[in-house]
């Protein structure tokens, strides 16, 4: 009885978070150092140093520029990323549950998994013109694929044996969606919604600069771009990887571990 | 400890009449169509525990899930005495949520209602489980998560229990001790067993009553009352000297019978 017991308390150590967050700050202060000698030694107006990087942000958020851009392209990340693990979680599941939609949709999944952003999003403007909604679709759609991908691995790997149960016990169909069907997709969804938001903050950023917005940091880097201002492109680049690990580590890594705590 | 079925059970209704005219599986991947059982038609008495025994790929299981109405592609008929009867099923893993822990586990199969009324803190006891109530089914032992299902299979207090070889892949002693805790819960909760093994000794261990399927395509070979067996170890000791026939063929298993007992 106690072994079940020791087992039930079983957690992994406090301070390994802190070993890890150890290693990463070292390693960071590493590259800002290696980023301070290049710059000094280049001396380029090309390759501004970290610390005159850092003022640029403190500027920048002090107009309120920085706040404004980050709020718009959030705003069409958080959009684009809800519609393509909407649209391709249903197109997973419907393709690992049903194999002659899996068949027939298979060669179209390859086709949009290998089409380039670049095209999708050319051809997202030509059709249907610069508007909110483009830059969001042409986003999802990049993004969608790959969701399907792994919605429909998770789909496939339902387990009949945990069915079978469900069903001599008679939970009803809530209670197995809920307790038995929908656990087991959760990590697949975590991961793809993990793997989903990476891509789609830099697919949107990409979609703000050719699309002509005129919010967002996309747009920002744009037009630093136009006038080779470095500092502007590395101060609004790194302001957004801030804010996307803030995002990673709030929200979908301690989802992810929620997801898999019962995990040995 | 009389565990026979009393003669005014027997005269009751049966809890399940079996009636399966035949089970076949479809051809797949070049291998024709194969019968697995035949006019297998069996009259289970309420509160019996009826071992259902044979060589492994006889059909033991198909029966099993057919009862269980997890199998319906099959010709033939099942009917339980009790309008709406209450199943159960422990199979042969555990079959746990993983990520539930193990109180989730049990409670999760009880109808809403009962969820208060069933006592789980005292059935977990019962069961050896006590303490462990919070952990995840993954961080336990094979035997602790067999333990487990079993309490599962209780809590709803089943009129049919179905057990498909739960005790496989144990060290002896860790499923002597899961045999000997099934009999306890059996005799505190009566309910009517349908319990499938090839392991001769756990049947005659078990059983009331043990049912052998075996032929080529397996149908009752021979069936009768194992009073005698339970309470006397001799039987059970020679028992265990039979080697299983694994061709299915109830012949020999008579003739290596009738050696072992010098009939």
């Amino acid at each position: 009885m106690s072994r079940a017991a020791d087992l039930a308390n079983d957690r992994r150590p406090a301070n390994q978070g802190l070993q890890r967050l150890g290693w990463a700050l070292a390693s960071l202060a590493t590259l800002v150092l290696i980023w301070a000698v290049a710059s000094a030694v280049a001396q380029s107006r090309h390759l501004p140093g970290p610390g005159q990087v850092f003022g640029l942000v403190v500027y920048e958020a002090q107009t309120g520029a920085l706040w404004i851009s980050l709020a718009a392209t959030l705003l069409r990340v958080a959009a684009a990323f809800t519609a393509a693990m909407l649209i391709g979680s249903a197109i997973g599941l419907a393709m690992g549950r049903n194999p002659a939609a899996d068949k027939f949709f298979d060669a179209w999944l390859i086709l949009f998994l290998n089409l380039p952003a670049l095209v999708i999003i050319a051809l997202s403007y030509v059709w249907l013109g610069p508007y909110e909604t483009t830059a969001i679709l042409a986003v999802a759609i990049n993004k969608i694929p790959n969701v399907a991908v792994q919605m429909r691995e998770g789909a496939r790997n339902l387990s009949r044996d945990l069915d079978e149960m469900a069903a001599v016990y008679k939970l009803g169909w809530i209670k197995t969606l809920q307790h038995v069907t929908l656990p087991q997709l959760a990590p697949f969804f975590a991961a793809s919604a993990r793997s989903g938001l990476a891509l789609v903050w830099k697919i949107v950023l990409v979609v703000e600069a050719l699309g002509g917005h005129a919010t967002g940091v996309g747009h920002k880097i744009y037009v630093a771009f136009q006038s080779f201002d470095v500092g502007m492109i590395l101060a609004y680049a790194l302001a957004f990887i801030v804010v996307i690990q803030i995002v990673e580590h709030t929200l979908l890594q301690p989802l992810q571990a929620r997801l898999n705590r019962w995990k040995r | 400890m009389n565990v026979h079925t009393s003669p005014a059970d027997i005269a009751a209704a049966p809890a399940v009449r079996i009636a399966v005219a035949a089970k076949t599986w479809p051809p797949v991947a070049g291998r024709p169509a194969h019968t697995v059982l035949r006019a297998v038609n069996l009259e289970i008495a309420p509160r019996s525990f009826v071992v259902v025994s044979g060589p492994s790929g006889c059909g033991k299981s198909t029966l099993l899930n057919i009862v269980a109405g997890l199998d319906r592609d099959y010709t033939g008929s099942i009917a339980f005495g009790a309008a709406d009867a209450r199943l159960a099923f422990i199979f042969q893993s555990p079959r746990l949520l993983p990520w539930k822990t193990v109180q989730e586990n049990i409670e999760i199969v009880l109808p809403d209602g009962d969820r208060r009324r069933a006592n789980i803190p005292e059935l977990l006891s019962r069961v050896g489980l006590s303490g462990a109530q919070s952990a995840f089914p993954e961080r336990l032992s094979l035997g602790m998560q067999r333990r487990v299902a079993i309490a599962r299979g209780f809590v709803v207090e089943p009129d049919i229990l179905l057990m498909d070889e739960p005790f496989v892949s144990l060290d002896d002693p860790t499923a002597d001790a899961l045999r000997t805790l099934v009999l306890e819960l059996w005799h505190r909760h009566p309910t009517t067993v349908m319990f499938v093994t090839h392991d001769r000794r756990e049947a005659v261990r078990l059983a009331t009553r043990i049912i052998r399927l075996g032929g080529p395509d397996a149908t009752v070979v021979e069936t009768g009352d194992n009073a005698g067996g339970r309470q006397s170890s001799v039987v059970a000791d020679h028992d265990v000297t039979l080697s299983l026939d694994e061709r299915c063929s109830a012949e020999r298993l008579r003739a290596e019978q009738a050696r072992v007992f010098g009939a």
